[in-house]
């Protein structure tokens, strides 16, 4: 694949591939990593890569397959979990937020953060898990109500802030 | 509390998808369809912005600290350099006796004796 063409995706696609990724995996610097991985795919990749609207989908499905393949060497082979009372402060509601990812089923979990974080419409999304668009949001509209009761405190407090429709510009 | 069907219609319109209006009319008719739509987008943003700020992508290099030191190297060693060629061309372009010998006089003042030449009468 041409190295310009490997840029530009790069810099296109890099920011809501590492958010996915990020609580994908539930950890930044393996995030960081597994956002290379798409890349340096991409770029070894003798196939040219889907140009337009069919770029992200193509990206995120490579995303997703490392993240499931992280996820599963993870449970052949778990970290030790870190302490709650070592744990920051500040990442207290991050951890809330991880935990009630973690209750979700895996599907109803890549579908609702490729939504959220990736910012993929439905469409696309069900390109990606090979789904139809209404099971797609059915799973996002199911994963919502589900993390509404999980995490019913954390967003007491979020509802006494200034909000936005869409919490990135 | 809304039923499933009514309140998926909130999702779909937190996500910009297409939506009947009439079901969302109905669904937000209902406190707790406006209950659900708002905590949506709180979950939205607790979600997508909670731990993110720290969670920047950082895969270009940043920028090393000893290039800093590098360039304040190199200012330096440009003004020494600089001053040094200025006095060695100096000296070269007076000739060789410039140094040793002192430069003529461009004009001469007479002290003779006897002369109180410091005492003025007057006038302009």
């Amino acid at each position: 694949m041409v190295v310009t063409d490997v840029e530009a995706l790069f810099t296109k696609h890099r920011e809501p591939l590492f958010r996915y990724l990020c609580r994908a995996v539930g950890h930044s610097d393996t995030a960081r990593d597994l956002t290379q991985d798409v890349f340096l795919r991409v770029s070894r990749s003798s196939a040219p890569a889907p140009t337009g609207p069919d770029a992200r989908p193509w990206l995120f499905t490579i995303a997703r397959n490392l993240a499931l393949d992280h996820q599963r060497r993870q449970r052949r082979d778990p970290l030790p979990a870190l302490a709650a009372d070592t744990r920051p402060a500040t990442q207290d509601t991050s951890a809330a937020v991880n935990q009630a990812l973690a209750s979700l089923t895996e599907l109803d979990r890549d579908v609702f953060l490729m939504r959220e974080l990736g910012g993929l419409g439905y469409d696309e999304i069900a390109k990606v898990c090979e789904l139809s668009p209404d099971a797609v949001r059915s799973r996002i509209h199911r994963a919502r109500v589900q993390l509404r009761q999980w995490l019913s405190e954390p967003m007491k407090l979020c509802r006494t802030k200034p909000m936005r429709q869409s919490a990135r510009p | 509390m809304t039923d499933a069907a009514n309140s998926e219609v909130i999702s779909a319109f937190v996500d910009n998808e297409p939506f009947a209006a009439a079901a969302l009319a109905r669904a937000l008719a209902e406190p707790g369809g406006r209950d659900l739509l708002i905590d949506f987008i709180a979950l939205r943003h607790l979600v997508s912005t909670d731990g993110a700020s720290d969670q920047r992508l950082a895969l270009v290099a940043p920028r090393p600290r000893w290039r800093g030191a590098l360039a304040a190297a190199a200012v330096i060693v440009a003004l020494v350099g600089g001053y040094a060629a200025g006095r060695e061309r100096a000296a070269l372009s007076a000739g060789p006796d410039s140094v040793s010998t002192a430069p003529r006089p461009t004009r001469v003042v007479e002290l003779r004796p006897g002369v109180e030449w410091q005492v003025t009468n007057g006038g302009r």
